[in-house]
């Protein structure tokens, strides 16, 4: 699953370390989030909408078949 | 390797005892046992205290699972349990055969619990090498 995750963090200038802090959780997550690695569960991808006030499908993409 | 928290804390404080437990244990059972003699329901307790600090090794990982908030990390810690539970079996499987059938030595069963170690080990250098861990505070 795509994500803007970076994008939104850029825009922000957040790093990763800034992000997880945030979000309670490692970098190493935020990281394999961010470049596709892991699919984050339904309550951390809500946990992560609500930080950057948005819904989950304007952070989270889905994948073309 | 990752960042430390609570959970890998407890994890290691846990570790710690069970090893001093152990190596205690196994200490005392060598001394009394084998060079003392003692014999009986003694030395049956004796001789089971390092098995169950053996045991204790899989419960305090099982722990590390449970009680590991961070959903990415605790993945990371079943898939190296996978691993070296996959290893650790098949390793048994092979050389069971080949001990049965007089090919190899015979090696005693509390070396598997060890193997199954190792294989967190091995499973540990993997999802480093395959990049499971980028991100983490070196």
């Amino acid at each position: 699953m795509k994500n803007r995750l970076k994008v939104l963090r850029a825009e922000r200038d957040w790093t990763q370390g800034d992000l997880a802090d945030a979000l309670k959780i490692s970098r190493q997550s935020v990281n394999a989030i961010e470049t596709g690695r892991y699919d984050p569960s339904l309550p951390l991808a809500f946990q992560i909408a609500d930080l950057f006030e948005m819904t989950i499908e304007q952070v989270f993409l889905k994948d073309e078949a | 390797m990752g960042e430390m928290n609570a959970a890998h804390k407890r994890y290691l404080i846990r570790l710690a005892v069970v090893m001093t437990v152990y190596l205690g244990s196994l200490f005392l059972a060598e001394w009394l046992i084998e060079d003392r003699g003692v014999t009986g329901a003694p030395a049956y307790a004796l001789a089971s205290v390092p098995g169950l600090m053996v045991a204790a090794i899989f419960w305090l990982f099982s722990r590390l699972i449970i009680e590991e908030q961070d959903e990415y990390v605790r993945l990371i810690y079943v898939r190296q349990s996978l691993i070296a539970t996959g290893f650790a079996m098949s390793l048994a499987g092979v050389w069971g055969f080949l001990e049965t059938y007089k090919l190899i030595f015979h090696l005693p069963a509390f070396w598997w619990p060890v193997m199954w170690c190792l294989g967190l080990v091995i499973g540990g250098a993997y999802h480093w090498a395959t990049g499971w861990y980028r991100g983490a505070r070196a």
